[in-house]
């Protein structure tokens, strides 16, 4: 545990803009989809949609900047010298994730607080691009530990381009109601994406296990 | 406990290279050279020893017992070939990393290692030259109480006066015959102040395993003449095998 709090930290003070980016994300984000949404004249989901960019944009920026400084210096290579286990670097990975998710609410809730126009977060709001987090993480954590930095540079590129192409898509040939009906019946779902969120964290915790206690540093 | 590291049958297979069967050991209170040209396998073999590199089989033990928990790491100081640090760092925040680490860290021995290798905490490590760079290396390897120090490459590229200040430490820290160092170089003539055993890979494989004294006889039993420095000598037996004998 000692270990993991240590890593922990290190991600956090290694490049000491990490929590500048995170904090200014967190709240410039609410701010500026809270305004653009309501001068197209949409108020209802605002929270989501904020929450679920500034979270993004802030595992974008920190896990790029990471990943740039872990290739460069190979700085896990070093750590594993001393009494640090491999476990303890793919769990503090997750955690370290986790916790700037929690920043992105708080950066949230303090934006709320200050400026009366921001809606206030929703439980299901936060669930929800939780969920679509997670699935995110879930993927780039194992790959990245498998491919590299190098090479899952791609994956955020890939990603970037393929969501509106995505969107697009869906716009075209999809049912529309489906989101409507999953939007109107949220809180019923919600049960049900702790649970697949949970296992899917799961899952990709034990693909990242297994790749780096095998990968050569 | 006889040994404090040992290798049995250990090797490793890539496209162009493979460590083969590579056993040796290393007893308390010895220094031990590790020679080779470049890419004989002594960079692979230590990264195995560390564990950086997965071997695909033989057995490695830590005193005495097959390294099962991350507490072997406790007892062991690495200083590697080339700089693992973030180098925007200071050296005061990544000693207050990697000493959190540890349960035996001894801060009085970090700050008298500072002290004597000129080392000002408060430098960020972009700022320090590679000589600096390595010695920091040692200084945070022997401050946690390591019994095995474990250096690949550590004076290479460095001047003489840095490389004779590394020899000193390194003397002082097996001087009560408990511990020990397995020391990776081709710079030879450093191995020859104060190594006593002496082992030689060449294409992933020992070509022999020998107290420096015995060296010599070694030597001229094979080549049949004797040698000046070890470094002649290394290169002679070289010359030797190319001619597809074996020692």
């Amino acid at each position: 545990m000692k270990n993991i709090v240590i890593l922990i930290k290190k991600d956090f003070t290694i490049d000491k803009f990490n929590v500048i980016i995170i904090i200014l994300l967190s709240i410039g984000i609410p701010l500026y989809i809270t305004f653009a949404l309501q001068d197209l004249g949409f108020g209802q989901g605002s929270d989501f949609a904020s929450l679920l960019l500034s979270s993004f944009y802030c595992f974008f920026m920190v896990l790029s900047k990471l990943g740039l400084i872990e290739h460069k210096y190979k700085g896990a290579a070093y750590l594993t010298l001393t009494p640090i286990s491999r476990k303890d670097i793919v769990v503090s990975k997750y955690v370290f994730l986790l916790l700037v998710f929690i920043m992105s609410i708080l950066g949230y809730i303090i934006t709320y607080l200050l400026v009366p126009a921001v809606k206030p977060l929703s439980l299901p709001s936060i669930i929800i691009a939780g969920t679509a987090n997670i699935i995110f993480l879930g993927l780039y954590i194992p790959l990245e530990f498998k491919l590299g930095y190098e090479n899952m540079k791609y994956y955020f590129m890939v990603l970037i381009v393929a969501t509106p192409l995505l969107i697009g898509f869906l716009g075209k040939y999809m049912d529309v109601s489906i989101f409507q009906n999953i939007i109107e019946n949220v809180e019923k779902l919600i049960a049900i994406m702790i649970v697949f969120s949970t296992v899917f964290i799961a899952i990709s915790y034990n693909f990242s296990l297994k790749i780096f206690m095998r990968k050569d540093l | 406990m006889k040994y404090l590291l040992e290798l049995e049958n250990v090797s490793k297979k890539y496209k162009r290279f493979s460590l083969k069967d590579i056993s040796f050991s290393v007893s308390p209170g010895v220094i031990t050279g590790f020679v080779g040209i470049n890419g004989a396998g002594k960079s692979t073999t230590i990264k195995i020893i560390a564990d950086l590199i997965k071997k695909d089989n033989g057995v490695l033990r830590f005193f005495g017992e097959e390294r099962k928990s991350k507490y072997t790491n406790e007892l062991i100081g690495y200083v590697m070939d080339s700089s693992y640090f973030y180098e925007k760092q200071t050296l005061k925040s990544i000693k207050n990393t990697i000493s959190g680490t540890y349960r035996n860290w001894n801060e009085n021995d970090y700050q008298r290692y500072l002290d004597l290798f000129l080392l000002d905490e408060s430098q960020k490590v972009e700022e320090l030259s590679k000589g600096m760079k390595m010695k920091y290396a040692l200084a945070l390897a022997l401050s946690h109480n390591a019994r095995l120090l474990i250096m690949d490459e550590p004076t290479s590229g460095l001047d003489p006066l840095i490389r004779s200040q590394i020899i000193s430490v390194l003397k002082e820290f097996i001087a009560d015959g408990t511990r020990s160092v397995l020391f990776s170089t081709h710079i030879t003539s450093d191995l020859e102040k104060v190594a006593k055993n002496i082992i030689f890979i060449h294409d992933g494989k020992i070509v022999f395993n020998e107290a420096l004294s015995n060296i010599s006889s070694l030597h001229k039993k094979i080549i049949g003449t004797d040698f000046m420095t070890l470094e002649d000598c290394i290169i002679d037996f070289i010359e030797y095998m190319k001619r597809g004998n074996g020692i």
